[in-house]
């Protein structure tokens, strides 16, 4: 029974939705969206499930003094604060303790709920992204060693490409770099796509007609 | 030396006024031709206009379309630059949308109504009642003629407006099958046909053979090195959501490594980006112990939710690399600028890595920074590749067989187009 609903409902909507597809009347398309609000609400349940594992999670590694506990009260503390400023700074026409802000009165929750974004978490991202750029360097250090003949080419068509790119019209290559990137590489993309395509709609029939059951546990 | 003095007092001369210049120009001419017809293949709400540009089409300053809906009065659409001939109106309804819009008017003025006969406000009552009347001679209007829109273009040059003769009255409907289409549900039945036959071929004993795929065969062993150096398995199902298929896909690998690491009494660890995908996770890596006949074993805290932020879960996961030090780390599903950050951690925390993505611009990286790569349809194959079950062996096989059948048509539609045949080179523009 535990599987067979699941896989019953998993039949009929699949197909349901297949054949929605292919239908653009409204009524189908009202159908769509509803059943897209329905995820949007499902979704939402299940944040509080996320909600419980995060504070469980973070709990357990204070308990037991796991390594790097000591992360994980800040984590705990973020989270309560950032939910009670967002709750109450957020509410409409809400104006509890109000500060002056920008030429502007807003309530205090709303003051800190924006200071805590605009300059925390958002610095945070944008750390963790610009790291990115040292990890290409120490990675395309990696590939382009010319310890082979695949290599080699690699590292040939990489230089040609970065040098139409940034000596363009200066270094006369014509149009090598470009039409490295939309031949050669297009091609292979391509392919990689088409069988990611297919790839896709294999697994969607496989789950839709009870085939691929994995993804609900277990084997029986 | 009389040109010498006319020709700066000619210049000297300032200009007519606007008002007079337009006077010295000749009257404009309308827009002619109005044509309106129906979009196919949408849900009911766009018609397209059509009409023959002025005359004067160089001279003017725009063109102003206006629509009257149901016999009302006309109302502006739209400005458009002059040399426009066309324009989609998307702001229409077809008659049963029509029909509903006005309906869920009069039940909510019958509220509104109630609530009014309830405090006794009699001003608003008849207001009210009268407004209900008139809907409700709206829908027996519309009813009896259908929902039916004409359109006029009105031809501007400053306060000049000349206006074309009205279109014909045309209604907006909504389509039950895409015509567009067809050529998906074709290709759709071709491959679901495949599948079919493959299955059955593989489910009466068929050896269907499947090529070595070195990243799926390097599982056994990223979980054995795991399992003989004593410490855990890390295992990052992408950080893209439940109804993407390549999230699917990576959860239906998890199952078969959970188990493996639950017969080898190895931890797993699995950060989740998504609260729906952390849900399934979890049940999938319970299963897999309960299967593998050590459910006791089952660490609930081993499967959690991490964070939806994108460089928050980044930072958490990398964080979990280099105090944890997995053995082994998995990198299977959906993944966005952050795979290098991931993968690199991982390189650097001397991990025995393996990825898995269909994001093409994500591949370079884990090809990269990982040791092993399952690219595009491989993660898709994986789960048949490991399990062997004759079922989804056949989809694999059907699979392979949908890619030959489309390159067959490309080569064979190419070399048609290099003839110059113009249907060849129509279908493989359009497809």
């Amino acid at each position: 029974m535990k599987r067979k609903i699941p896989l019953t409902l998993t039949l009929v909507l699949g197909i349901v939705f297949m054949i929605q597809f292919f239908i653009p009347h409204q009524f189908s398309q009202d159908f769509k969206n509803t059943a897209l609000e329905w995820l949007r609400v499902m979704g939402s349940f299940a944040f509080i499930l996320g909600l419980a594992s995060f504070i469980t999670h973070h709990a357990t590694k204070i308990k037991h003094k796991k390594e790097g506990w000591a992360y994980s009260p800040i984590a705990l503390v973020a989270l309560v604060a950032m939910t009670v400023v967002g709750i109450i700074g957020r509410s409409p026409n809400m104006n509890w303790l109000p500060v002056t802000w920008q030429g502007q009165q807003i309530s205090v929750f709303t003051y800190l709920f924006a200071n805590f974004y605009n300059y925390m978490m958002v610095p945070l991202g944008a750390t963790m992204f610009s790291v990115l750029a040292f990890y290409i360097a120490s990675a395309a250090y990696r590939s382009f060693r010319a310890k082979s003949l695949v290599s080699t080419l690699l590292l040939i068509a990489a230089f040609v490409v970065m040098l139409s790119i940034i000596f363009y019209n200066v270094i006369p290559l014509g149009n090598l770099g470009e039409w490295l990137l939309s031949v050669p590489n297009m091609a292979a993309k391509r392919g990689i796509l088409l069988g990611a395509s297919l790839g896709g709609i294999a697994t969607s029939l496989k789950i839709i007609l009870g085939i691929e059951r994995g993804y609900l546990g277990g084997t029986k | 030396m009389t040109l010498l003095i006319l020709i700066p007092l000619l210049f000297s001369q300032t200009e007519p006024p606007v008002d007079s210049l337009a006077e010295l120009l000749p009257p404009i001419r309308p827009a002619t031709g109005l044509q309106v017809s129906d979009v196919p293949n949408d849900e009911g709400n766009q018609l397209i206009v059509r009409w023959t540009l002025s005359p004067d089409d160089e001279l003017i300053d725009d063109y102003v379309v206006m629509r009257s809906e149901a016999g009302e009065e006309y109302q502006k659409v739209a400005v458009l630059a002059p040399g426009t001939d066309s324009i989609m109106d998307d702001n229409v309804l077809a008659l049963e949308l029509g029909l509903k819009q006005r309906k869920k008017q009069l039940r909510q003025l019958g509220r509104d109504l109630k609530k009014a006969q309830k405090k006794d406000y009699a001003d608003q009552i008849l207001v009210l009642e009268i407004q209900i009347k008139g809907i409700q001679e709206q829908i027996a209007t519309l009813k009896e003629n259908g929902l039916l829109y004409r359109y006029q273009v009105a031809t501007v040059r400053g306060e000049e407006t000349v206006l074309s003769k009205p279109s014909a009255a045309a209604q907006a409907t909504g389509q039950w099958f895409h015509v567009g289409r067809i050529n998906v549900l074709v290709a759709m039945l071709f491959f679901f046909f495949l599948v079919m036959y493959f299955v059955s071929q593989a489910k009466k004993g068929k050896n269907l053979f499947l090529r070595k795929i070195a990243g799926l065969e390097a599982i056994d062993e990223a979980v054995g090195r795991a399992t003989e150096m004593g410490r855990p398995i890390l295992f990052v199902p992408g950080l893209s959501h439940i109804g993407d298929i390549a999230t699917i896909a990576a959860l239906n690998i998890l199952q078969g490594i959970a188990k493996k690491a639950a017969q080898y009494d190895t931890p797993i660890i699995v950060p989740n980006r998504d609260p729906i995908v952390y849900t399934v996770a979890r049940e999938i890596v319970k299963e897999a112990y309960s299967d593998a006949g050590r459910p006791d074993a089952f660490n609930p805290d081993s499967v959690f939710f991490v964070t939806s932020s994108q460089f928050a879960y980044v930072a958490a996961v990398n964080g979990i690399m280099l105090r944890e030090k997995p053995a082994t780390n998995f990198f299977l599903g959906m993944f966005w600028a952050e795979s290098l950050l991931l993968a690199e951690t991982g390189n650097m925390s001397g991990a025995i890595q393996i990825a898995g993505t269909d994001a093409s611009a994500q591949l370079p990286f884990f090809i990269t920074a990982c040791d092993y790569t399952i690219i595009g349809e491989e993660l898709y194959a994986a789960s048949a590749y490991l399990s062997r079950e004759p079922n989804l062996v056949g989809t694999i096989k059907a699979q392979d067989w949908g890619k030959a059948t489309i390159g067959i048509f490309l080569i064979a539609l190419t070399i048609l187009a290099l003839f110059g045949l113009e249907f060849a080179t129509k279908i493989i523009t359009s497809v």
